[in-house]
């Protein structure tokens, strides 16, 4: 019975990492193995091949979103965790923006919403180049805040691992009536997108989950718990 | 020389992450210019904390890519990435700043992967990159071009296939060049444990590969019967 090197003695070997002793053994065993000789040869070309592998170039909106988070993080005043404030903070941006365009003005002026209602029922949605282009930063908007949402979940289904039963079915059911609102009020905003009123719900409906998940987050389930009752 | 002069000296040298440091410096250069470093990021110096993020961004990047996976990596890494600007005010200096971000790094990408595991499935599906042409095409139909790119795929995906413990050891070792002293720091543990994961890994990368029908020749580029 010919008994063989094993791979990983071998790679000692290659490393110069096995005892003396063994060091003589191995060498002469693989001069006289073919099947030996043949696994040195192919674990050597491996490491060289492994050790040739290129480091892949980060995309360059990872630096933009560490600078953001790590700014966000530094301006709130208790610590959520600092990828999600980017993205919460860029989601309130561009629905500011959003409503500014929609509402056909500057996002600070208070013009009431049905005002704008009129005007806009007047202009066929497909042929007004401003509302398509509302309607589009609307649907990124939407999608901002579906992010944020989910990094949300993310986090939240990792610090409930810590949180007790009944706690956890009670956000649980707050979080399934916070979706049903998101899902009811996005059917509204589509059913006329024309209408800000729709979208204005939409984005309460967001916030509101975010809130709750933010606050479940950042306070964990003993205040939450109390908080549900 | 001000200490702001030489920040300004150290980020433009720090740009492009090549290797440990500038080829140029001695190691005991590199070390007091990554001290200098991370003591301009302490103290808020202008464009410190973008410069400390070039010198180490395909490190971190390429680690947590392969560790937690290419599509993690963007998410990992920018996790990885404020941790470590977080925990630099309370970094020590009990080791090399390079092996105090390995760590960061790996505990971010593991504790990554722990919660959030790969899909299973056939593997195909799951990597990226050139994996899927590796797999799809039987060495001996591979053209020139397609080479490297193939291998590359087929050794990624090797890698990816190895138990957590195995791949970030090769990882550190054979990819990263770290010394099985620094792989202990980064991993606290054992230099033995290091090295006994190193090469149960790369004895289980061999059987991969050979299950892929990778051989020796391809792998020095010389493709089948060369």
């Amino acid at each position: 019975v010919t008994l063989h090197v094993e791979a990983e003695r071998l790679s000692a070997w290659i490393s110069g990492e096995l005892p003396e002793r063994d060091v003589v053994v191995v060498r002469m065993h693989v001069e006289s193995c073919a099947a030996c000789a043949k696994a040195e040869v192919e674990l050597r070309a491996q490491i060289l091949a492994t050790r040739g592998l290129d480091r892949p170039e980060p995309p360059p909106t990872l630096w933009p979103a560490i600078e953001g988070a790590l700014d966000n993080a530094e301006r709130l005043p208790w610590s959520w965790p600092s990828s999600l404030a980017g993205a919460l903070a860029g989601a309130a941006i561009v629905v500011a923006v959003v409503w500014g365009i929609a509402r056909g003005g500057h996002p600070t002026e208070n013009v009431p919403a049905q005002a704008q209602v009129p005007q806009a029922q007047a202009r066929p949605l497909t042929e007004d180049p401003l509302l398509l282009e509302a309607e589009s930063e609307l649907q990124r908007a939407a999608e901002s805040y579906e992010q944020a949402v989910n990094r949300l979940r993310r986090i939240l289904e990792r610090e409930q691992t810590h949180w007790d039963p009944e706690t956890r079915a009670r956000v649980g059911d707050r979080l399934a009536r916070l979706d049903e609102a998101v899902v009811h009020s996005r059917a509204v905003a589509r059913r006329d997108p024309s209408d800000s009123s729709g979208a204005d719900m939409l984005f309460s409906a967001y916030r509101r989950q975010i809130d709750f998940l933010a606050e479940a987050v950042h306070r964990g389930s003993p205040a939450l718990g109390e908080g549900l009752r | 020389m001000s200490v702001k002069e030489s920040d300004n000296t150290m980020y433009a040298a720090a740009d492009g992450d090549a290797g440990i440091g500038p080829l140029t410096l001695t190691r005991d250069e590199r070390v007091r210019e990554e001290a200098a470093l991370v003591d301009a990021v302490r103290r808020g110096a202008p464009g410190s904390r973008e410069a400390l993020y070039h010198r180490y961004k395909r490190r971190v990047f390429a680690l947590v890519s392969r560790i937690a996976g290419p599509s993690e990596a963007e998410e990992v890494a920018q996790e990885a990435f404020i941790r470590i600007f977080k925990g630099l005010p309370r970094f020590r200096g009990e080791s090399a700043v390079g092996t105090w971000i390995y760590r960061l790094a790996v505990n971010a990408a593991l504790s990554h992967r722990s919660r959030r595991p790969p899909p299973t499935g056939p593997l195909d599906e799951i990597t990226e990159g050139g994996s899927t042409l590796g797999s799809a095409l039987p060495a001996s139909s591979w053209g020139p071009g397609d080479r490297d790119a193939v291998l590359r795929g087929r050794l990624e995906r090797g890698l990816a296939r190895l138990p957590s413990g195995y791949r970030t050891v090769i990882i550190l070792h054979d990819i990263e060049g770290l010394e099985h002293e620094e792989i202990a720091a980064v991993l606290r543990c054992h230099v033995g444990t290091s090295k006994s994961q190193l090469h149960k890994a790369r004895a289980r990368l061999r059987a991969l590969l050979a299950a892929d029908g990778i051989t020796a020749a391809d792998l020095r580029g010389g493709g089948p019967g060369s």
